[in-house]
């Protein structure tokens, strides 16, 4: 179980969620699932994901705020991250938003499939 | 002295300034005065000429009264001469009698003494030898010693002048001691020998008898003076004798200088003397009348006074006549001057009345019409000013009430507004603008400086710096028109856009500035809520999307790699894509719903329900979503049918709409309660979850659209969180009422109420 990268998703909407899940399980990651930013919090302090794939629009916490407390605690650590947007807000890029990939939603799966798998590399694993 | 109110002087000269002219007068008194003056001016040759008149008479009269001493003076003489002469005469016949030349002393003696009886005049007759010594006298007795002259002064001049001698010393007689005066005449033989003298003592007192009878005033003295001592031989009245005395000096001076004259002259006991004197020929003598001035003069004295009087009395009659005929001329011009004082006061109603029958009388009736004249233009002229001020007193008021009108618009405005002039100072500024800055901006005073409201201002913005920078550039750039957000913090946060442009004059000069601050505060708000809608609109849009989209995705390309799919994956995969397609549905209809009630057209297709029925089936639909939350869902709904006529898909999207809310901000375990109840009129639904509550003052925000997302408390909440907004469109749109209220302990309870026949239900 070892040589999976392990791969955090991190969606409020539970269809997706299981989704985005299968996708990825059937890739070969090893996926974990959150339902918001509190639940990834909770995931980090277990296990550092190789990437973590995060909605910004979440109740309870949201992709933002999850971010700042992440890099704050310190529990981001190599971790990429990839923001799945559904809105193209010009406050949000890679750049200010210190992510490593932006993917808009409705994402295709080879786009998201390849950002993954460049992660993957670069992170090393 | 009249002074004029200065406005009715500026008024007067205003007036008359066009055709000035002066007439020319020079200072001096009265004209009174000079009528007076110029009355006696006439009179006055008459009253000098009966001055000079009257002056002469009293010198005329002085002179009469010296001459009348002087002819009582010269009177007096002629009597003393022709005593004198007498005497001469009398002994030049006795000289030649044989007797008296060669008679023995006693027959001498004898016929002296019958002569003398003769003549009473002579106290003595005697003869007098060359020796000196006496040879027969008058009064000689028997045995008598014979007299010796020859010392005598008188017969030493006689023997020297051998002519008839007068003596000039008085002499006593011997016996009866009375004056007398001696005479001696030369006494010659045939050969014109001189034998002897013969003499006679002429008593003076013959002479006073004489001057007894001269008319004489009070107190005058008439006397027989030998003129070169001013020896007194005699004077009257009598009694008075004074032999040996002389008269004053300065008599004895004008005697011995004229034969004849009258001196004024003042005695030793103060007494002023009238002094007339007159030479006696053949005499060392004169006749002196002295009178005393007071008598003398009393009659001149007394027509000075007269004269005196008389005049003055002339004068004063003349002066009297003068001021009144004066008075009388001067009246007329007194009354013109009046007038013309009184018009210069501004009394332009006064006349003068003149009845002199003269040109004062025409000038007095020129100067009524041009009285007249002036009033009528002065009537005129306040007329003019009345209108005209009335006119301005319009103007002004209509001035005020379009300022007050102008002033009542820029106080309701919803802007701030503030008018700088050109020379940076405050001309207006409304009250508004110191409200949106939370504060006064206006110091005290008239027309404040701009940099003084810019000192206020910059406390209360966000970013005083750039303000403050913004504004230099504004007003450096007068025609310059801007559009600028300013952030105010203090006391609260609000957002203010400032349009500032040049104010410019009819004719394009620069006045000032204007600037115009608008709260877009809540504008702003609306538009950030906008955006956010959008932004959570598109991500509640995209989220089922991204699903459907993502396992399209996988099904294709497992059907293009030929694989064969799960008959139970397929199935699961195709029913999710059903399920988020209509997610994605409900969502738009929200939307339209949303579109249409903010445009008042949702419309109910109401049919007669069971409410009791359709909120059971609402709660069944919700279970399974209540199951994963691990909520309770307790009901309370009557068995029986509660029928009433809606809208059965509005009212069931209404109680989806609360039961969804409810398990979305209920934490998992707790009770969600639903409760139906009937009533007379209507249906009382009710929704209780055990929440974490809801502030009061937030209840309204909850049944506003796109409110929840700005929400920083509740943060993102999946939804478009449009339900309460239309749940509250639908229900008002029948006739009911939405509502919330804290639940008992913990949680929110929204209520709704519908009538039972909804509107437009037949």
């Amino acid at each position: 179980m070892m040589e999976l990268a392990a791969v955090l998703v991190v969606e409020d909407d539970p269809t997706l969620r299981e989704v985005v899940g299968e996708l990825l399980a059937e890739e070969g990651y090893a996926v974990q699932q959150a339902a918001n930013g509190l639940e990834a919090l909770d995931c980090l302090l277990e296990q550092r994901p190789a990437v973590i794939v995060l909605d910004l629009m979440m109740p309870v916490m949201d992709g933002w705020e999850f971010l700042r407390q992440a890099r704050e605690r310190g529990l981001l650590g190599s971790s990429r991250v990839v923001a799945l947007t559904a809105t193209r807000m010009t406050r949000d890029s890679e750049r200010s938003l210190g992510v490593d990939a932006l993917v808009p939603k409705p994402f295709d799966i080879p786009a998201l499939l390849s950002t993954l798998a460049r992660l993957r590399v670069v992170s090393g694993q | 002295m009249h002074v004029l109110p200065r406005e009715a002087g500026a008024e007067l000269e205003g007036a008359l300034s066009p055709r000035r002219a002066r007439t020319s007068f020079r200072r001096g008194r009265s004209l009174r005065s000079k009528l007076v003056g110029l009355a006696l001016l006439t009179l006055l040759p008459a009253l000098l000429l009966g001055a000079i008149d009257s002056f002469a008479f009293l010198v005329h009269e002085r002179e009469a009264v010296q001459r009348a001493a002087l002819v009582t003076a010269r009177l007096a003489a002629q009597h003393a001469w022709e005593l004198a002469r007498g005497t001469d005469h009398f002994l030049d016949a006795l000289s030649e009698v044989e007797t008296v030349k060669r008679g023995a002393p006693e027959q001498r003696d004898q016929l002296f003494a019958a002569i003398v009886s003769r003549y009473p005049r002579y106290n003595a007759i005697f003869f007098i030898g060359l020796d000196g010594q006496e040879q027969g006298l008058s009064t000689h007795q028997p045995g008598q010693a014979r007299l010796d002259l020859s010392q005598r002064p008188e017969f030493q001049e006689a023997l020297q002048t051998r002519s008839f001698t007068i003596g000039r010393q008085p002499v006593q007689a011997p016996w009866t001691g009375e004056p007398v005066v001696r005479m001696l005449a030369p006494v010659l033989d045939e050969q014109s020998s001189l034998l002897g003298f013969v003499g006679a003592g002429l008593k003076l007192l013959r002479l006073q008898d004489l001057w007894a009878n001269l008319e004489l005033p009070m107190g005058t003295a008439v006397s027989l003076v030998e003129r070169n001592q001013g020896l007194v031989f005699a004077r009257t009245p009598q009694g008075e004798e004074r032999p040996g005395q002389s008269v004053a000096a300065e008599v004895v001076e004008a005697l011995r200088a004229h034969d004849g004259g009258t001196h004024e002259y003042r005695s030793e006991d103060g007494t002023e003397w009238l002094a007339a004197f007159a030479r006696i020929e053949d005499t060392p003598w004169a006749a002196v009348v002295a009178v005393p001035a007071e008598v003398a003069f009393a009659d001149w004295r007394a027509a000075l006074v007269r004269t005196a009087a008389l005049l003055l009395l002339a004068f004063v009659l003349a002066l009297g006549l003068a001021r009144a005929l004066a008075a009388r001329l001067a009246a007329p011009a007194r009354a013109l001057a009046a007038g013309a004082l009184a018009l210069a006061a501004g009394q332009l109603q006064h006349r003068v009345v003149v009845r002199s029958g003269d040109e004062l009388e025409r000038v007095a009736d020129q100067f009524n019409a041009m009285a007249a004249q002036l009033e009528r233009e002065r009537a005129l002229l306040e007329e003019r000013v009345a209108a005209a001020t009335a006119a301005q007193a319009r103007l002004l008021a209509a001035e005020r009430e379009a300022r007050a009108d102008l002033q009542a618009v820029l106080g309701a405005v919803e802007q701030g507004v503030m008018l700088v002039g050109a020379d940076g100072r405050v001309r207006f500024a409304n009250p508004r603008l110191s409200e949106l800055f939370g504060g006064n901006l206006l110091p005290a005073g008239d027309r404040p400086n701009r940099g003084q409201v810019v000192e206020r201002m910059r406390e209360r913005v966000a970013e005083p710096e750039p303000f403050e920078q913004r504004l230099g550039e504004l007003y450096g750039q007068p025609r310059l028109v801007a559009h600028d957000t300013v952030e105010v913090t203090d006391p609260t946060a609000r957002t203010l856009e400032r349009y500032s442009a040049p104010v410019y004059t009819e004719d394009g000069q620069v006045l000032g500035r204007i600037e115009g601050y608008t709260d877009v505060t809540e504008l702003r708000r609306l538009e950030r809520l906008r955006e956010e809608f959008l932004t959570v609109a598109a991500h509640e849009l995209r989220t089922p999307l991204a699903s459907i989209h993502a396992l399209a995705q996988l099904l294709l390309r497992n059907v293009e790699a030929g694989k064969a799919i799960d008959p139970v994956r397929l199935r699961r995969s195709l029913s999710t894509i059903l399920r988020q397609s209509q997610r994605l549905n409900g969502l738009v209809l929200d939307l339209l719903d949303v579109s249409r009630l903010r445009q008042d057209r949702l419309e109910l297709r109401p049919a007669l329900a069971d409410l009791a029925a359709l909120v059971r089936d609402a709660v069944e639909q919700v279970t399974p979503i209540a199951e994963a939350g691990q909520h309770r869902l307790a009901l309370d709904v009557p068995a029986a049918p509660l029928q009433g006529a809606w809208d059965p898909a509005r009212v069931e999207q209404v109680v989806l709409n609360l039961l969804s809310n409810a398990l979305r901000f209920s934490p998992p375990g707790t009770e969600v309660r639903v409760t139906l109840a009937g009533e007379v009129d209507g249906a009382l639904l009710s929704v209780a979850d055990h929440g974490q509550g809801i502030p009061p003052n937030e209840v309204p925000r909850l049944f506003r659209p796109f409110e929840r997302a700005l929400d920083p408390l509740t943060r993102y909440q999946a939804g478009l969180g449009l339900g309460l907004y239309l749940a509250r469109g639908i229900v008002q749109a029948h006739g009911g009422r939405i509502w919330a209220e804290p639940a008992e302990g913990q949680g929110t309870t929204f209520y709704v109420w519908l009538p039972l026949g909804a509107r437009g239900v037949r």
